[in-house]
């Protein structure tokens, strides 16, 4: 027997409306809790650093006090190096008074925007304001957290480019050098993250490296179907404004072991609204710290 | 301002909590005075050199610098700005930005000049003249007689907080010659 199916479909414009009618009835924590679902789920999705460090959120029994400051920091506790030796039966190995290192992660704020409108104002919008937010408000702090993690590679990679920077062509060979380089120190492979546009030129890889199936399937569906190069997952980005597109970096993993930093949060990003009067402000903030605690577990890949 | 076609906007940030008239800047540190790498070789992230109280001024990227106030009987005024929220802090190393007030507040600071004579509250204070004065408040007399204002000793006056001389100061908004 067929039936209809009727799909109500709300306007954007009733979604204004039922967002300020929800403000104006006291009913702000709904309003951010909507506003807050829709942010997080974004934020995974765009910022291309949480592919590459998981971000982890911390509570007050999470953070570490300092004796100076009571601004809250992180201390990690990093691997201390040892060795062993051959000896004779009669030898033993080396004492050793050992002593662990440390690294600390400091915490910052992202915000966007104060955004502020007349309520009147707001009601001849027939966009979603939740698609405002999500574009005002997400892409700019999740652009923020990519420019500080770029940032902080490119300071790292600068150190010591004659080993940590490979120079070449988008061809197997390049990839395999720098990922050799990342071996020859020890450091598993990971993840790898370039912009894509940058991707695209897998296209080009011929059938006789990447084997007639793939060659067959980029032909067919697009390098969107791969997501992987050589066996290493990709994180790609359309961010080339800020991922300079003749660049890609090859990271060591964060599990199961973390060969690489953290990415903590003590505040993941959070929709504000308030209300005065016929005046509505709204804006995004989160509270973040990033930090690389073993800077030779990334390799740059410069494209010529 | 709401007709599509303008593209005025008003982009004042909030007041500091503290000081409700006061007029916030967000400013980047001249990169020349930033740590490199900005990181210790274990990764934790190093302070930079702007401390609460400094004055900064803008250089032509609008970068903050340490301020040095000009001689106004033969140039133009500049516009100061003092530093609540440096970069040496933990949250400051974490964003080198600098959070500053141009003004519409009093402050207790410890970054001033000490003077022989002292300070007395009305009197009207310069910044950054000398070697090694770059963004401290100086008396506005003797060499410094003839250099821009940006603030008056307040009510207090010197005292000392934990054992550390400290000045009180009002700052007005606006520029003064």
């Amino acid at each position: 027997m067929n039936y209809m199916v009727e799909t109500p479909e709300v306007t954007a414009r009733f979604v204004n409306t039922n967002f300020v009618k929800k403000i104006e009835g006291g009913m702000l924590k709904e309003a951010e809790d909507t506003g807050t679902a829709f942010i997080r789920e974004k934020l995974r999705q765009e910022a291309a650093v949480r592919e590459i460090l998981i971000p982890q959120g911390l509570t007050e029994e999470d953070i570490d006090r300092d004796e100076y400051s009571d601004q809250p920091k992180k201390i990690i506790d990093k691997e201390p190096d040892s060795y062993a030796t051959y000896v004779q039966f009669q030898g033993g190995g080396r004492r050793t008074w050992f002593k662990g290192k440390r690294y600390a992660i400091f915490f910052g704020k992202i915000e966007t925007q104060r955004f502020t409108k007349s309520k009147f104002e707001l009601m001849t919008y027939t966009g979603d304001i939740r698609q405002i937010l999500s574009d005002n408000s997400v892409k700019d702090m999740a652009d923020k957290e990519d420019e500080y993690w770029y940032n902080l590679v490119s300071d790292i990679i600068a150190l010591n480019p004659a080993e940590q920077r490979t120079t070449g062509s988008f061809q197997s060979s390049t990839f395999k050098q720098a990922m050799q380089k990342m071996l020859n120190r020890r450091r598993p492979i990971g993840k790898m993250l370039m912009t894509k546009s940058r991707y695209m030129d897998a296209l080009d890889l011929p059938a006789t490296t990447v084997g007639d199936v793939i060659a067959q399937r980029h032909f067919d569906e697009g390098i969107e179907s791969s997501e992987k190069l050589w066996g290493i997952p990709v994180v790609t980005t359309i961010k080339s404004d800020i991922y300079p597109w003749d660049n890609a970096w090859i990271f060591s993993p964060q599990s199961p072991n973390n060969f690489l930093g953290n990415f903590f949060l003590l505040q993941d990003a959070t929709l504000y609204i308030e209300q005065k009067a016929d005046m509505i402000s709204f804006w995004s903030y989160e509270a973040l710290g990033m930090g690389v605690g073993n800077r030779l577990s990334m390799q740059e890949i410069k494209f010529v | 301002m709401t007709l599509f076609a303008s593209k005025f906007d008003v982009m004042t940030y909030d007041p500091h909590a503290c000081a409700p008239g006061s007029l916030v800047l967000v400013l980047d540190p001249d990169p020349a005075t930033l740590p490199t790498p900005r990181f210790n070789t274990e990764g934790t992230m190093l302070p930079g050199v702007f401390e609460p109280g400094h004055i900064v001024t803008m250089d032509a990227n609008g970068n903050a610098v340490l301020g040095v106030a000009p001689d106004i009987t033969v140039g133009l005024p500049i516009l100061p700005f003092i530093t609540v929220d440096g970069d040496v802090d933990f949250d400051g190393r974490a964003m080198h930005r600098l959070t500053c007030l141009q003004g519409g507040c009093e402050v207790q600071t410890e970054k001033y000049v000490p003077d022989i004579a002292g300070f007395t509250p009305g009197e009207p204070l310069t910044f950054g003249i000398g070697v090694g004065n770059a963004g401290l408040f100086i008396k506005k007399a003797g060499a410094a007689a003839n250099m821009q204002i940006y603030g008056w000793v307040g009510p207090r006056g010197e005292y000392a907080v934990d054992g550390v001389n400290v000045l009180d100061v009002i700052i007005p908004q606006g520029v003064v010659y």
